[in-house]
């Protein structure tokens, strides 16, 4: 992880580039495309949350499916058992993952990188543990049933798959915005410079742990966002969404897309999960490929396909 | 060569390969589009039966054995009903919900199937039960026991031809109360399907006038070590213990039970996949003494039991197991449900009713659907693993015949 | 009854050990988390079920597994490890993640999604009666297994010359090298051991807990938490947090089941709170 002296430009062409790709699949693909497209928006929604954090806090979550589930049982169960309407309920998830976020974060924010590693590991273990256990949330069957926003007052049917993609699209404009303003922001500068050498900052009063939780509190609030749009999605949750493979394919995400700019995450969403989902319909042992590839990477693209579309820039100039 | 000639060769690599890059997310997004946007042709002479089983992680045998016995019930008419050629397209779930049911989605809007058979595990079950019945896709479930498919969340176009987690469990609870066994110590693991069967078993047991001494459950595919759960059961003095497991964790349960000596202080009895012949191998003699209950076991004494084994091994070289029955059932309940509206089979409504009106006589013995839940009516075999010739075998004790599941919730 | 849940704590304590104490080892030296030790714990099982199977000797397969799990540990070290020694922990970190993916899909290619088992040798195939009760000799066994490494570990880190250069190495590497340490070997033998250890774990516990694909994340982290809590590097916190988690594990599952698993993690983001950096340094 370098300095995050990544071009703000590149960043805005990059997302304009992949927004019309998200665009014209949506509008001329077929009912399953818009599926996936909702999908991967959602996803690259969660990749920019993990990204957030490992850029501007150096901190590396393997536990961030946490969130996810956070989001998406806090969303069916407002929705279901106190009628909240779905929308609505997207917005209180946000709050109720921050929330838990700082609880957490106050605790694990300071620890060294490794550290963190392995507490987020064992954290997301243990919600989903519990998820599997609780009858509350629907045990291993889940619970489904969950409807979208309702906005036919406005004459927009949210069931059409199409306008359900759209519409997470537009969350994730929203979201990318607010959290590129913030990484310009003087917060974000202050927690770039936190990342680069905590000790330093502390020394001249810089008050480390709670620029760092907040970090963390406003990623778990947007994973929690993910989770919501992905109970909408699909009508249903399950504990699988909270188990280790999901946070690890979030990992996954940034390390391909190149951690720094939030562009990239969306980059590294969109690719991993075309890979994987075309492999797997090919060959048997997609997971190998996906190693490799991961270390492939991890050794030498220090910085992701981002990193790549830096050169090709720097080339190009 | 000199660093900079490295780094220019480096960057002249590094480009060419984003540029490619670039071009595959291109093309690849460009194909995922038009790859997706032209729907297969639906050809009228074909009958689409799309699968949605896992083919990939634990339950892998599961979904190979059930697709394994359905392609053979289609082989055995030659693969064609009523003149129309048999398609069978398949679709893992990986057993993960949402995977699954993004295949379903495909299957039934990309590939419009005419008939989806599985899945094995409930939760997948739950996730596209929605999806199906909206699509109006007969769904016919070979394995997932969720008393609640057939329960609350019925539908006329989800018929299970499998069994229901209540009915296997129920009759076992009468029977072992009756045959002398006083009080019993569940043990299960814990998630929705490892409640149910307890539930069941329990209630009739303490009807019959059984005493439950204790209850536990185990985290679910976690439990490796039953040492903990073992040593209380033993200590509780109860006459049996009633279990249920499967895969892995019922391999361990049997013979750590046996380690610990279990079988020699109480019975030791359960729902009959505990022991099931895919799990025997590895158990060998620690299986030996257990009471179950199944929809099936090997040892069937009928015509269409010997030949429906004597045909699966002769064309997979292993002996079929209880999920490869239900496989074969799915397959003869599509061949003849379709022959009954002689191939026409546009009308979507109509053929989910054809579905549920069949009966027929499988390895299992004679099957009917129940038409208030569109649960499957079928004899569940109370046994005992014995010694035989070819090492432990399932031996019949009792048949308990037509047993129905309550199905509450379900009006159909 | 009592005697026998303590026995199964230590039982599972000593699993715990075998792998934390790899674990503990290999961060201590080499500042990283191998977060593919569960995978390697996974492979030494799977490597010991084809030597069973092809030589119908437990024994055999209990002493060539780890060895040969050894062998994969050094390749990887030399393929992989070396080269970015000095590299950015966390890259490190990294690799490892991506391994375990490698790890999990070999396996599966080699030999198949099934669950198998392994059964244990007739010398051990009976029980053993402690105070009256009978008790599987095969449990026994692990507990003794998990005793003599523990000593041996203990003995040869602190009493012997090796043991030295290793704990030098670990303490102050620069030094280390000045005095004509070969830090490079001792990382390679040491990494190897690490990786050993993991596998003896595997086939050790294998005829109790059966062989299959997964195996590798359920102990991960339960291990990484023994880690965590006793402290990375130190020997002696590997025992300690092996012990500690082992019958907060096994006592919990008995007496609050359904608190159990909260109960570990509360333990361990407890010492978190108080002693970030575990229980005891190195």
């Amino acid at each position: 992880m370098r300095a995050a002296n990544y071009n703000p430009k590149l960043r805005l062409q990059l997302m304009i580039i992949l927004l019309l790709l998200a665009l014209i699949s949506n509008i001329f693909g077929s009912y399953f495309t818009r599926f996936f497209i909702a999908e991967i928006t959602i996803l690259s929604i969660f990749a920019m949350s993990l990204d957030f954090i490992a850029s501007r806090g150096g901190m590396i979550s393997l536990g961030h499916a946490m969130f996810l589930g956070i989001g998406a049982y806090a969303s069916a169960i407002l929705t279901i058992n106190y009628g909240i309407s779905p929308f609505s309920s997207t917005l209180y998830t946000f709050l109720v993952g921050a929330i838990i976020g700082i609880i957490i974060g106050y605790f694990i924010v300071l620890l060294d990188g490794i550290f963190f590693i392995m507490v987020t590991l064992a954290l997301g273990e243990m919600f989903n543990a519990w998820v599997f256990t609780s009858d509350y949330l629907g045990g291993s069957d889940g619970i489904s049933g969950i409807l979208r926003p309702n906005f036919l007052i406005l004459g927009i049917d949210m069931n059409n798959p199409l306008i359900f993609s759209f519409y997470t699209i537009l969350w994730l404009l929203g979201i990318y915005f607010i959290l590129t303003k913030i990484t310009d922001s003087p917060l974000g500068r202050n927690l770039d410079a936190i990342r680069q050498n905590k000790d330093r900052i502390s020394a001249i009063g810089g008050y480390t742990k709670a620029y760092k939780t907040i970090a963390f509190a406003l990623s778990a609030g947007v994973a929690s966002i993910a989770g919501s749009l992905y109970v909408q999605l699909n009508g249903f949750i399950s504990p699988e969404l909270t188990h280790w493979t999901v946070s690890g394919e979030g990992l996954i995400m940034i390390i391909v897309g190149g951690i720094g700019s939030i562009s990239g995450a969306i980059l590294g969403a969109t690719v991993v999960h075309i890979i994987q989902h075309e492999l797997s319909n090919i060959i048997n042992w997609w997971m190998l490929v996906i190693g490799f590839g991961f270390i492939f990477i991890v050794l030498f693209m220090k910085d992701g396909l981002w990193g790549l579309l830096e050169q090709i820039q720097k080339r190009l100039r | 060569m000199n660093k900079e000639c490295i780094t220019y060769y480096k960057y002249n690599a590094l480009g060419a390969i984003m540029y490619i890059k670039k071009i595959i997310l291109k093309i690849s997004f460009i194909s995922l589009i038009l790859f997706n946007s032209v729907s297969i042709s639906n050809s009228a002479d074909t009958i689409k039966v799309g699968t949605l089983l896992p083919y990939s992680g634990v339950y892998t045998v599961l979904g190979e054995e059930i697709t394994n016995a359905m392609i053979l019930a289609f082989d055995e008419v030659g693969n064609s009903i009523s003149g129309k050629n048999i398609e069978v397209i398949k679709g893992d779930t990986e057993v993960k919900p949402n995977i699954a049911l993004q295949k379903a989605r495909k299957l039934i809007s990309s590939n419009k199937v005419d008939i989806l058979v599985g899945p094995v595990s409930s939760s997948v079950a739950l996730a596209v039960r929605n999806l199906v019945v909206q699509s109006k896709t007969p769904l016919i479930i070979p394995n997932a026991g969720a008393n609640v498919l057939t329960g609350e969340k019925c539908s006329k176009f989800i018929t299970r031809i499998s069994f229901s987690n209540h009915q296997i469990n129920a009759p076992m609870g009468t029977w072992l109360a009756k045959s002398g066994i006083k009080s019993a110590f569940l043990l299960a693991p814990d998630y929705a399907a490892g409640k149910e069967m307890m539930k069941a078993f329990k209630t009739n047991f303490e009807e019959a006038g059984g005493e439950i001494l204790g209850e536990e459950y185990t985290p679910f595919r976690k439990t490796k070590d039953f040492g903990p759960y073992l040593a209380r059961v033993k200590n509780s003095g109860a006459d049996a213990v009633y279990v249920f497991y499967a895969g892995g964790e019922a391999i361990n349960f049997i013979k750590q039970a046996k380690s610990f000596g279990l079988g020699e202080v109480m019975k030791l009895t359960g729902a009959g996949w505990t022991t099931s012949p895919l799990f025997i191998p590895a158990q060998k003699e620690a299986a030996i003494g257990f009471i179950g209950s199944l929809n099936y076991v090997p040892s069937i004494n009928t015509e269409e039991n010997k030949a429906f084994i004597k045909a699966y091994k002769d064309k997979f070289g292993r002996a079929p197991s209880e999920f490869a029955v239900q496989g074969y059932d799915s397959g003869k309940v599509i061949i003849k449900a379709i022959e009954s509206l002689s191939g026409n089979i546009k009308d979507k409504d109509k053929l989910a009713e054809a579905i549920s009106s069949v009966s027929i006589i499988g390895p299992r013995g004679p099957l009917t659907i129940d038409p208030r839940t569109n649960n499957v009516i079928q004899n569940i075999y109370i046994f005992e693993v014995v010694n035989g010739d070819q090492g432990p075998e399932l031996k019949v004790l009792d048949t308990i015949e037509a047993v129905k599941s309550p199905g509450e919730g379900c009006n159909l | 009854m009592i005697l026998i849940q303590i026995l199964n704590a230590l039982q599972f304590s000593m699993t715990l050990f075998l792998l934390a104490v790899g674990l503990t080892i290999i961060f201590g030296l080499m500042k990283i988390v191998n977060l593919a030790h569960g995978s390697l714990y996974m492979v030494g099982a799977y490597i010991g079920l084809s030597i069973f199977n092809y030589t119908e000797s437990f024994w055999l397969a209990l002493i060539f597994a780890p060895v040969l799990t050894a062998l994969i540990g050094a390749i990887l070290y030399s393929l992989l490890f070396k080269h970015i020694q000095n590299a950015d922990p966390m890259k490190q970190v990294l690799l490892t993640f991506g391994l375990i993916y490698i790890g999990l899909d070999s396996v599966r290619l080699l030999w198949g999604t099934m669950s198998h088992s392994i059964s244990a040798p007739n010398l051990l195939s009976n029980s053993l009666l402690v105070l009256n009760e009978p008790y599987p000799s095969y449990r026994l066994f692990v507990i003794l297994v998990g005793f003599v490494v523990m000593f041996t570990l203990y003995f040869v880190l602190e009493k012997t010359k090796i043991g030295a250069k290793v704990r030098a190495s670990v303490d102050d590497p620069e030094t280390a090298q000045l005095l004509q340490i070969n830090t490079d070997k001792i990382l390679f033998y040491t990494f190897a051991l690490g990786c050993g250890l993991a596998g003896l774990a595997g086939i050790t516990v294998a005829p109790i807990l059966g062989v299959e694909p997964g195996m590798d994340m359920e102990v991960l982290v339960l291990t990484l938490i023994v880690v965590v809590l006793g402290g990375p590097g130190s020997l002696k916190g590997a025992i300690i947090g092996s012990l500690l988690i082992g019958f907060v594990d096994s006592f919990g599952k008995v007496y609050i089941p359904q608190l159990a698993q909260i109960i570990i993690y509360a333990v361990m983001a407890l010492t978190l709170l108080f002693k970030p950096d575990g229980l005891y340094k190195r």
